[in-house]
C-alpha cells in the first residue's frame, strides 16, 4: 500500500512464504543432484545445472499460472496467491541461471558474440526437428525479465494499471514460447515419451483451470439482479456471513460486507492489482483484499492512514425483508452510513 | 539475410539499453521524484530495486515525464 516506498515490503506471512520457496528450491536441487549423481554419473556439472534450473523454472511457471484460476475456484489456494510476485521473481532468477549457463556452455566458446550465436549458430528456422529452440527461450526470458523488473508497486502506479496488466499478461506469450522451447528442444534429444506426457499434462492443467474459472466468473456476471428504482436486490440479511461479503454484478461488481451487526458496500475491485475485494474478509475492522492484503475501511472505502487508496462506496437499504444496494456509486472514499441490521430486527 | 536482420536487431537492442543506462542516471537522481512525489526520500535500496526497470522501461517513463 502506497505511503512512501521501500525496496521490499515484508511481513511475517511474506517471510514465511519466501522461506517456503527457498526450502523447496534447496530440497529440489539437492534431490536432483543426488538422483543424477546415481543415475547419470557421467553428466557434467554444467549440464546438470542447466537441466536442474530449467526444469525447476518450468515447474514454477506452471505453479504461478495455475494459482490465479485455482483461487477463483476455491479460497483454499489464496495463501499461495498472497506473495505470488516473489515466486515470479524467483522463477525469473532460476530461469536466468538456466539461460546464462546455457549461453556459457553452448554459445560462448566460439569466436562469435554469444547473443549473436543464439540466433545464428543454428539457422534451421524452417525445420521442426532442428529448430533453434534456444531463440524461443531467449525471448521468453526477456518477457520474464520485464515482468520481474516491473513487479514493484512503483511500476504499477507509474505505468498505470492498464499498461502494467498488459505487460504482465505477456506471461501467456512467454508460456507459449517456453512450451515450444521445451518441446522443440526435447525432440532433438529426448527419446522418452514420459517427458512429452508430463509437458502435455502441465499444459492441459493450465488450460482447464483457466477455462473452468472463466466459466464460473461468467456465470456470476451473467446473473441479472432484480432492480427497483435504481436499487439492486442483494439477498436477505440472514444470508450474510459475519466479516464476509455477498457480491452482486449490476454493470460494476459491488461487494456488500457484514461486520459488527452492520452492512457496508464498496466497489469490488482493489486499487492495487484489481483483486476481488468481495472474496476477501474483514480483518481488524478493514476489508482486506485476498490477493495482497490491501485494506479499506468499509464505511468510506479508504485505506487506513497513512495509506491513500480509495474505492467507491454505495448506499444500502432494507426493503421487503431484502438488502438492496443503490447502483449509483458514491465518489471514491466518500463516507456512507453503514446499514445497522439491529434496527431491522 | 538472417545475419543482417539479427545484427540490426542486436544493434538496436544495444542502443536502447545504452540510452536506458543514461536515462536511469537522470531518473534515479531527479526524474523519479518529478513523476512520483512518493519517491522523495526513499532509501537507496528502493532505487536499486527499480534501477533495472528504469533501464529496460525508460521509453515509457520518458513519455510519462514529458506528458507530466
Amino acid at each position: 500500500m502506497s505511503a512512501g516506498y521501500t525496496s521490499i515490503l515484508w511481513n511475517s506471512e511474506k517471510k514465511r512464504y519466501d522461506r517456503g520457496i527457498l526450502i523447496f528450491v534447496v530440497v529440489y536441487l539437492t534431490s536432483f543432484y543426488g538422483l543424477h549423481a546415481l543415475l547419470h554419473p557421467d553428466a557434467t556439472f554444467e549440464t546438470l545445472l542447466i537441466r536442474a534450473f530449467g526444469i525447476l523454472a518450468f515447474f514454477l511457471l506452471h505453479v504461478i499460472l495455475v494459482i490465479g484460476p485455482l483461487c477463483r475456484l476455491t479460497p483454499t489456494f489464496l495463501p499461495l496467491l498472497y506473495n505470488r510476485r516473489h515466486l515470479g521473481v524467483s522463477m525469473f532468477l532460476i530461469a536466468l541461471i538456466h539461460g546464462a549457463f546455457s549461453i556459457l556452455q553452448f554459445h560462448s566458446l566460439g569466436d562469435m558474440n554469444p547473443i549473436r550465436s543464439i540466433f545464428l549458430s543454428n539457422t534451421e528456422y524452417v525445420s521442426l526437428t532442428e529448430f533453434p529452440f534456444q531463440v524461443l527461450g531467449f525471448f521468453a526470458l526477456v518477457i520474464f525479465g520485464l515482468m520481474a523488473v516491473s513487479s514493484h508497486d512503483f511500476w504499477l502506479k507509474n505505468l498505470g494499471l492498464k499498461v502494467w496488466k498488459t505487460l504482465h499478461m505477456m506471461v501467456y506469450v512467454a508460456y507459449a514460447l517456453i512450451i515450444l522451447h521445451v518441446v522443440l528442444g526435447a525432440i532433438q534429444n529426448e527419446k522418452s515419451l514420459t517427458f512429452f506426457l508430463i509437458v502435455l499434462l502441465g499444459f492441459v492443467s493450465i488450460t482447464l483451470t483457466h477455462l473452468i474459472a472463466g466459466k464460473k466468473e461468467k456465470k456470476v456476471d451473467d446473473e441479472k439482479p432484480i432492480v427497483d428504482h435504481g436499487y439492486a436486490r442483494v439477498c436477505k440479511p440472514e444470508d450474510f456471513e459475519e466479516n464476509r461479503a455477498k457480491m452482486i454484478t449490476c454493470g460494476e461488481r459491488i461487494a456488500v460486507f457484514k461486520y459488527d451487526g452492520q452492512l457496508s458496500a464498496v466497489h469490488n475491485v482493489c486499487k492495487h492489482q484489481g483483486g476481488p475485494l468481495g472474496e476477501g474478509k474483514i480483518v481488524d475492522g478493514c476489508i482486506t483484499c485476498p490477493w495482497h492484503g490491501y485494506q479499506y475501511l468499509p464505511g468510506n472505502g479508504q485505506s487506513p492512514p497513512p495509506f491513500n487508496e480509495k474505492v467507491a462506496t454505495y448506499e444500502l437499504k432494507i426493503q421487503d425483508g431484502y438488502v438492496w444496494v443503490n447502483m449509483e456509486a458514491k465518489p471514491e472514499g466518500e463516507y456512507v452510513e453503514p446499514l445497522n441490521l439491529r434496527d431491522y430486527e | 539475410m538472417i545475419e543482417i536482420i539479427v545484427d540490426i536487431l542486436l544493434l538496436l537492442m544495444v542502443i536502447y539499453l545504452v540510452a536506458g543506462l543514461l536515462f536511469s542516471m537522470y531518473f534515479l537522481t531527479k526524474g523519479a521524484s518529478k513523476l512520483d512525489e512518493e519517491t522523495k526520500g526513499s532509501p537507496w535500496h528502493f532505487k536499486l530495486i527499480i534501477w533495472p526497470g528504469t533501464v529496460l522501461l525508460w521509453s515509457v517513463l520518458l513519455l510519462k515525464l514529458i506528458r507530466k
